[in-house]
């Protein structure tokens, strides 16, 4: 066989040797992991490295391993969980031994991480994000949806395993005032890549469902920052904001807010303080509907009493007034009687005037009157004729005076 | 005319026209006696009719 012909085992052995004494040191590598597999405690991942500003174009990528023995001591040295940092899309540095084996091939074995680096390219992830949110005004338009009075047709995002989802249900169905709820699980994945794809997924379905929610929640109990970071989403915050129904979040514990509690309408702490914000919204409202009840009947006693001391004034009018008007009547009449007699008394006594008046002018104009005033009578005899101009000589007339009468004969005429 | 079903306001009406007229000289003699009794009797119809208003008014208030 020619000397200069290999095996595959001997050029892997010979490649195996170039390795191991160029690589004597573990170092310290930069990567994004693309995929984690565990399987047997042992994790197996594939790390690329994107060409910056083009996120579609690898210029590099590597299979590396965690061992199980390094894997627990990692779990336990980290105050994040290892399989945080080892989610698809996560950046991390780690420290590697480069290793070769002739049947496996290249392999980087992962011996150390540094959460820093991890949790400081997320924190400044989250940043630029969170910039782009106030740029965007994500976190308004849901702030400015009004809740109902009363919640009670609730849909929430979450998982019947996660322990914030049991809490949750556990602090509002035991509810002292007895308000009863009907709530409905959209389930979601609470962590990973998946949480993004999930949550957007059963938005919708809550929106185009034949439910009318009140209210539409967000649940997850506490995590590790790695563990809730699938809630730092730009898109998960802008489906929320585009979100017809109020978003109320309780995700993690105390200190925790992700990108998704800045978009939301109402962000609480946790599951628990939801659900007690909840019962105390539903209480207010029976508060103000006592509140109102008494008002009312406060209103209608007043009104009441008004109406009641209206009808006492009109009462007193009416035991006044009447017996007024009666007695100006009274004295109305009264008045005409008393001037009856005086008036017809008037009224015939000016007529008797009137009268008298007469007589008096009568006894003026009578004959016997003038003849004794000296005046005497004249007329032609026989036939009793007035004196005319016709009269001739020798006609006989007759003349009456007061004391008798006389016949004389014309004897001259003058014109 | 000398109906009892005369309203009050008719009655006092007619009786303030006979008494103008009384005032005014312009009632006819020959019609005088007959209106002087017409007033009597509206006079009188008025006052009647005032008692049993009153005693009436007085009832119901009193019974209040």
């Amino acid at each position: 066989m020619d000397a200069n012909v290999f095996t595959l085992h001997e050029l892997g052995t010979l490649i195996r040797r170039v390795i191991s004494l160029n690589f004597q040191d573990k170092i310290w590598v930069k990567a994004e992991i693309a995929s984690c597999k565990v399987v047997r405690g042992t994790a197996y991942l594939d790390l690329i490295e994107k060409e910056e500003g083009n996120s579609d174009k690898v210029l590099a990528q590597q299979s590396a391993v965690i061992w199980q023995n390094s894997f627990l001591r990692l779990n336990q040295k980290l105050t994040e969980p290892v399989l945080g940092f080892l989610e698809t899309g996560r950046e991390v540095l780690i420290l590697v031994q480069v290793d070769f084996n002739a049947r496996y091939g290249l392999k980087l074995v992962i011996e150390d991480i540094d959460p820093a680096y991890t949790l400081g390219k997320m924190f400044q992830q989250r940043k630029e994000l969170e910039k782009l949110i106030y740029l965007e005004k994500l976190n308004e338009p849901n702030k400015n949806i009004p809740l109902p009075f009363v919640l009670q047709k609730i849909a929430i995002l979450s998982n019947e395993q996660a322990a914030g989802y049991q809490d949750f249900i556990h602090q509002l169905f035991n509810n002292s005032s007895g308000y009863s709820f009907k709530v409905d699980l959209f389930p979601i994945s609470l962590q990973g890549n998946l949480v993004e794809e999930t949550v957007i997924k059963q938005l919708h379905q809550i929106a185009t469902s034949m439910e009318k929610y009140d209210v539409v929640l967000v649940l997850r109990g506490g995590g590790s920052r790695l563990d809730l970071s699938g809630f730092d989403s730009i898109n998960i915050c802008r489906s929320i904001s585009t979100f017809p129904v109020k978003v109320l979040t309780g995700i993690g514990h105390e200190v925790d807010e992700t990108l998704v509690d800045l978009v939301a309408g109402i962000s609480l702490k946790t599951p628990t303080a939801v659900a007690e914000y909840i019962l105390q919204h539903n209480q207010m409202f029976e508060v103000s509907l006592q509140q109102s009840v008494l008002n009312i009947n406060e209103l209608v006693k007043n009104k009441i009493q008004q109406s009641g001391l209206k009808l006492l004034k009109f009462q007193h009018e009416l035991s006044l007034r009447p017996m007024r008007v009666i007695d100006r009547t009274y004295t109305k009449l009264d008045n005409i009687q008393k001037r009856l007699p005086h008036l017809i008394h008037n009224r015939i006594k000016k007529e008797e005037v009137k009268l008298t008046y007469l007589d008096r002018l009568i006894g003026l104009v009578s004959i016997s009157n003038t003849l004794k005033r000296g005046f005497t009578i004249t007329h032609i005899v026989p036939d009793n004729k007035p004196l005319d101009e016709e009269i001739t000589l020798n006609t006989v007339i007759e003349t009456i005076w007061e004391k008798g009468s006389f016949q004389s004969i014309i004897i001259e005429k003058k014109s | 005319m000398n109906t009892d079903n005369i309203s009050y306001e008719k009655a006092y009406e007619e009786l303030e026209t006979i008494i103008n007229q009384l005032e005014s000289d312009t009632l006819s003699i020959e019609l005088l006696a007959e209106k002087v009794s017409r007033a009597a009797f509206l006079l009188n119809l008025c006052m009647q009719k005032m008692r049993s208003i009153e005693s009436d008014i007085q009832q119901i208030i009193g019974t209040k």
